[in-house]
């Protein structure tokens, strides 16, 4: 016994996760037997005799389908009606789905199309006929099916590159940093806690108000190149173990206007989420809310709330770590210095917000932070 | 198990047809007539006529003529589409002399697939 017409189709192209089952629901058994015959080769067959029994066998694994044959006129549930609760839940577009009848009026075919049914063969099926029909439509879903997958895997494929180059810039941000920390006799950790204490300062805090996570975490990149200035900065002046002159210390000061020429310097920068972040932060993290930081002597709300949250997580950082000339403050020397003003004059905002998140600060001192012990 | 072919051929049904039905395959071929020999759609047909029920003359026989169209019965399914035009122009006499001749049919063909 020869299957001609099914052997045209044995050799389409199947991936291993496209469905396989077929159901067949019509209230004939001969309709049935005949249907079951011309598929069986090819997928996995369930039968149904009435259209509430198909209906519960799509809805119980609706995944695993790959094509279902609904006859029309059926007792308890039609066929039409098993497809408009296909439709309701979307099941339509995932899964083809044939209206096999002798007795389907126009109305009903229009309805069936309307509702998302890909044909309407008559009955008595003429296996070239039926096989052809529902074959053509079977593969073009997997096709589709296959597209999607495809697309998807290269989406993810980007997505991941896009997250490798993120983690890229940001460790050679972090490289350039930590190289000008160590020039200045620091183990490099400093730009990491500021990177910390900065996203702490503004995420979900009353200071970071209206800004976004993302943003938050583009400042907090920003903030790690708030020294990068120091560069610039002889080795004489910047490792001088002892109090500086007055001259040392204008030089000393010029590591913000340098670090924000530098960072404008860098065509490559201006791209960057966190180039403009970067500058003003570079420039302004030693100014004062009562104007009397430098470069600009800015004061109040004229110094940007990231520079602001630069600037006394720089200030806490230094006093709770060891230095050559001085030990680790303890929590509460610090926290007294700065709300006291004696680190110069801060944001009542960004005290308020400091106070709040300082209990989280110290836990980071107490359990992470050891090279600032 | 093998079909009397001429047998079947005799009381009207087209075997070549069914046979490209089935593609061929002949257990197919038997269980599809075997299933047919089991159809209570004559009976069903008769009930109603008797209970001058129209509504569900109209059921069975709509279905007697998809099964017999399937098995290529033809005669059998023109038998059914006259019964059911009579049922629909409600004339029950004229329905109950065509259900005569259309179980004089079945019992053919069920004969011949017994055999």
């Amino acid at each position: 016994m020869t299957k001609p017409v099914l052997s045209t189709y044995n050799s389409l192209e199947t991936v291993s996760d496209d469905p396989r089952g077929m159901l067949i629901c019509d209230d004939d058994i001969i309709n049935r037997t005949i249907l079951c015959n011309l598929f069986n080769d090819m997928y996995s067959i369930t039968e149904a005799s009435d259209g509430d029994e198909g209906l519960r066998a799509i809805l119980s694994r609706p995944d695993d389908w790959a094509a279902i044959l609904l006859d029309y006129q059926m007792e308890r549930m039609d066929g039409l009606e098993v497809i408009r609760r296909l439709n309701r839940r979307g099941l339509t577009k995932r899964i083809p789905v044939f209206i096999i009848s002798a007795e389907a009026t126009n109305d009903v075919i229009r309805e069936a199309y309307e509702l998302g049914v890909m044909d309407v063969i008559e009955k008595p099926v003429v296996p070239y006929v039926v096989t052809r029909r529902v074959l053509s439509v079977a593969e073009l879903f997997s096709a589709r099916r296959r597209l999607s997958q495809t697309v998807q895997v290269q989406q993810n494929e980007l997505l991941r590159r896009a997250a490798e180059i993120l983690e890229l810039n940001m460790g050679m941000i972090e490289a350039l940093s930590q190289a000008i920390e160590f020039r200045d006799g620091e183990s490099g950790a400093h730009v990491r806690r500021i990177h910390d204490i900065t996203e702490i300062m503004l995420k979900g805090t009353p200071l970071g108000d209206g800004l976004s996570t993302k943003e938050v975490e583009t400042i907090a990149l920003a903030s790690i190149m708030h020294d990068v200035g120091k560069i610039g900065i002889p080795d004489a002046i910047l490792g001088k173990p002892g109090k500086l002159n007055d001259d040392e210390y204008e030089i000393m000061k010029s590591h913000t206007v340098l670090g924000a020429q530098m960072l404008e310097g860098i065509p490559q920068m201006h791209s960057n989420a966190a180039f403009s972040y970067a500058v003003d932060i570079a420039r302004h993290h030693h100014e004062r809310w009562d104007g009397a930081g430098y470069p600009d002597h800015l004061k109040g709300n004229n110094i940007s709330i990231w520079a602001q949250a630069v600037s006394v997580a720089d200030v806490y950082d230094a006093l709770r770590s060891k230095r050559v000339y001085k030990p680790a403050f303890t929590r509460h020397e610090a926290l007294k210095m700065i709300t006291e003003g004696a680190c110069g004059a801060f944001n009542p905002t960004l005290l308020e917000t400091f106070n709040i998140v300082e209990p989280e600060l110290a836990v980071l001192y107490e359990n992470t932070y050891d090279e600032a012990k | 198990m093998s079909m009397d072919i001429n047998k079947i051929k005799a009381v009207g049904i087209d075997t070549d047809e069914l046979m490209e039905r089935v593609l061929n395959n002949e257990i197919i071929a038997h269980q599809v007539l075997a299933a047919f020999a089991r159809e209570t759609s004559v009976s069903e047909l008769g009930n109603a006529l008797d209970a001058g029920n129209i509504a569900d003359a109209c059921r069975a026989a709509h279905k007697l003529k998809g099964s017999s169209s399937t098995i290529a019965a033809h005669n059998l399914a023109d038998a059914a589409q006259t019964e059911l035009d009579a049922l629909h122009a409600e004339e029950l006499n004229q329905a109950r002399v065509i259900y005569q001749s259309i179980v004089s049919s079945y019992e053919d063909i069920k004969q011949a697939i017994k055999q």
